[in-house]
């Protein structure tokens, strides 16, 4: 008797097996196709959802530190919510140009303050015809503390605006009917039914940027032409000198606040890290029915090819037998049909790849916010991919493995 | 080889299943030898305990009593591994459907068994290319079972048993799904392979097929008896 122990390296080796996985694959390409699907449904949706969610969370980190970030504190006028608020806040004048003078005086620990007043959308014109714009009424300091870049202007510069001459600083999306940026340079815009020179436009990353359709006007061109000398106003930002001073600063600044206004609770004090807070928390949600959404597609892919895997395997129990008679080791079997599964989801986990890179792949500024993926998500999908494969396999494996060779020949 | 010099040798085999609570007895003490370069044939009708026996000799299952050696060393006692290890290298099997893989062409199947082997591809390609020249067929290697001849179909499982250079071909209704003419042919190639020095045991129902071995061995019942 003579045995050559080739059989163990044989049983060892993982090619023999695995072309014998891609002639099955390949035999029932249609199949493994349909089978595929799932995997490759899973596996794009997960990373396209992915790559547009991390793209949200970049805009809005963007967002957050243009606007000065964790220092910045927004004072807005509250609403009142019942008859009691309604007769303490006629007590008091509300937010106010002048509560800048008060409150500088008080709090050293600022050091920028801008006040802003909301205009009118339908007051802004382009001849003669109403224009889909935000408009604000501010100080140059504004451009400063927001971080609003203007890459092209004409005749603009600080002392101009503070002088109170008629000009605005509008978004490219503003001005698309006067030729675009050159254009439009010089040009008048009715803003509060009076004309201003556009005298510069705002520099954006992306069309669906807000500040693309932004109008800003110099707020003492605005007092001028209102002739109001205490405007009212939609929210006043200022800047806390140290970032480590903000919650005291925050607390000072609601505190004075009561001062000035005799004790009535009728402005607002939030700082950004609310905002960056609540946007994450969108996110973080976003986040949850993205993987849940992956996950079923990956389950019901999963229990697919186990289901195909269990039926091929009824379909060539006999096949499985004789080349169990003819000397396969049952791990080579194993193998072969565990492969099987694995290369149906890699294929699919691949597609899924390929597909959700595309959003990544979007030129800047075509959407809201640049779609972004990264190398680990990359891997964590692939890898959910092989253990669908695997998870999958694994049971038909088995009992390919287990298989009698008498009882399955006589099948 | 065993120090009687016989291949396949049983001594007081008894196989029976269990069904329910109750044992049939399929084969009842079979005492049977094979010497290297013979050519036998058992014959038996359906039911008679031939293809139990077969497969037991083939190590593909295991007698309830009784000894069973190949090549003199014991089969009883050993593991399901060692009975596969034995099956991939000493015997070849011929089956009635040929079996062949359909998405393997022929050259792929003849090659299987010294895959299983881990024979070098080198040797592996030398190997089966003579022998699918010595049955005639090498000029079909890249067809797949489907696209050749029934006979053609039966070289190449009979191409497959040989490979690998077993000590025994063990061929199971080898033509059970032939006609007449290729009927013979496998036949011929039968005597041919046991001229050359293979030793062969077939089984049969037909008389006529049983006749070409020079040994034969009549099965009924579960008992066996060699014919003159």
């Amino acid at each position: 008797m003579r045995l050559s122990g080739g059989r163990a390296r044989a049983a060892r080796g993982w090619l023999l097996p695995l072309q014998l996985a891609l002639g099955e694959v390949r035999g029932h390409f249609l199949r493994s196709v349909v089978t595929a699907g799932a995997v490759f449904l899973g596996v794009g949706a997960l990373l396209v959802l992915n790559s547009l969610s991390r793209g949200m969370e970049d805009q809005n980190r963007a967002m957050y530190l243009r606007m000065g970030g964790a220092q910045i504190l927004q004072a807005s006028p509250a609403r009142s919510i019942d008859a009691f608020q309604d007769a303490q806040f006629a007590r008091s004048q509300g937010l106010r140009l002048s509560d800048v003078a008060a409150l500088r005086d008080r709090l050293p620990v600022f050091d920028a303050w801008v006040p802003e007043i909301d205009l009118d959308r339908g007051s802004i014109k382009l001849r003669g015809q109403r224009v889909f714009a935000f408009g604000a009424a501010s100080t140059w300091r504004r451009f400063e503390v927001l971080g609003m870049e203007i890459d092209t202007a004409v005749d603009l510069g600080e002392s101009r605006w503070e002088s109170g001459e008629a000009l605005a600083v509008v978004g490219p999306r503003v001005v698309e009917r006067l030729g675009g940026r050159e254009g439009a340079l010089g040009k008048e815009i009715l803003v509060a039914d009076r004309p201003v020179r556009i005298a510069g436009i705002f520099k954006v990353e992306s069309s669906f940027d807000r500040r693309s359709r932004e109008v800003a006007v110099p707020l003492s061109w605005y007092r001028r032409v209102r002739g109001i000398a205490d405007p009212p106003l939609g929210s006043l930002r200022a800047r806390v000198s140290d970032l480590s001073l903000v919650a005291q600063a925050t607390e000072d600044l609601r505190v004075a606040f009561l001062a000035i206004h005799r004790g009535v609770p009728d402005v607002d004090v939030s700082d950004n890290s609310d905002l960056l807070e609540n946007s994450q928390k969108t996110l973080l949600t976003m986040r949850v029915v993205t993987w849940m959404i992956a996950l079923v597609s990956l389950l019901s892919g999963g229990i697919g090819i186990l289901n195909v895997q269990l039926s091929s395997l009824a379909a060539r129990v006999r096949l499985i037998g004789t080349t169990r008679a003819l000397g396969a080791p049952s791990v080579l079997v194993f193998r072969q049909v565990l492969l099987e599964s694995l290369l149906v989801a890699t294929a699919g986990g691949v597609l899924g790849c390929l597909v959700g890179l595309v959003p990544s792949f979007i030129p800047a500024g075509a959407m809201p916010w640049q779609p972004r993926l990264t190398f680990a998500d990359l891997a964590v999908a692939v890898a959910l991919a092989l253990g669908v494969g695997v998870s999958s396999g694994l049971l038909p494996a088995f009992k390919a493995s287990r298989l009698d060779p008498v009882e399955a020949m006589r099948a | 080889m065993s120090p009687t010099g016989s291949i396949l040798e049983t001594s007081a085999l008894h196989k029976s299943y269990r069904m329910g609570r109750e044992e049939v007895p399929v084969l009842h003490g079979i005492d049977f030898s094979l010497e290297p370069g013979d050519f036998g044939a058992i014959m038996g009708p359906s039911g008679s305990g031939k293809s139990t026996l077969l497969n037991i000799l083939g190590c593909l299952d295991r007698p309830t009593r009784g000894e069973y050696r190949i090549e003199g060393r014991q089969v009883s006692g050993l593991s399901e591994d060692e009975l596969a290890d034995l099956r991939s290298e000493r015997i070849g099997f011929v089956f009635q459907s040929f079996q062949l893989l359909p998405r393997l062409n022929l050259f792929e199947n003849v090659e299987l068994p010294l895959r299983y082997l881990g024979i070098p591809k080198a040797e592996r390609r030398r190997k089966v290319s003579e022998m699918m020249e010595r049955l005639g067929i090498g000029d079909r290697g890249k067809h797949v079972p489907a696209e050749v001849s029934g006979g053609q179909r039966q070289r190449a499982a009979v191409a497959r048993a040989l490979v690998k250079d077993p000590a025994i071909l063990l061929a199971d209704e080898p033509t059970g799904n032939l006609d007449s003419t290729t009927t013979a042919e496998v036949l011929d190639l039968f005597d041919q392979l046991n001229r050359e020095g293979n030793t062969i045991l077939l089984i049969t129902h037909e008389a006529e097929v049983a006749s070409r071995a020079r040994r034969r061995w009549k099965i009924l019942d579960g008992r066996m008896e060699e014919i003159a």
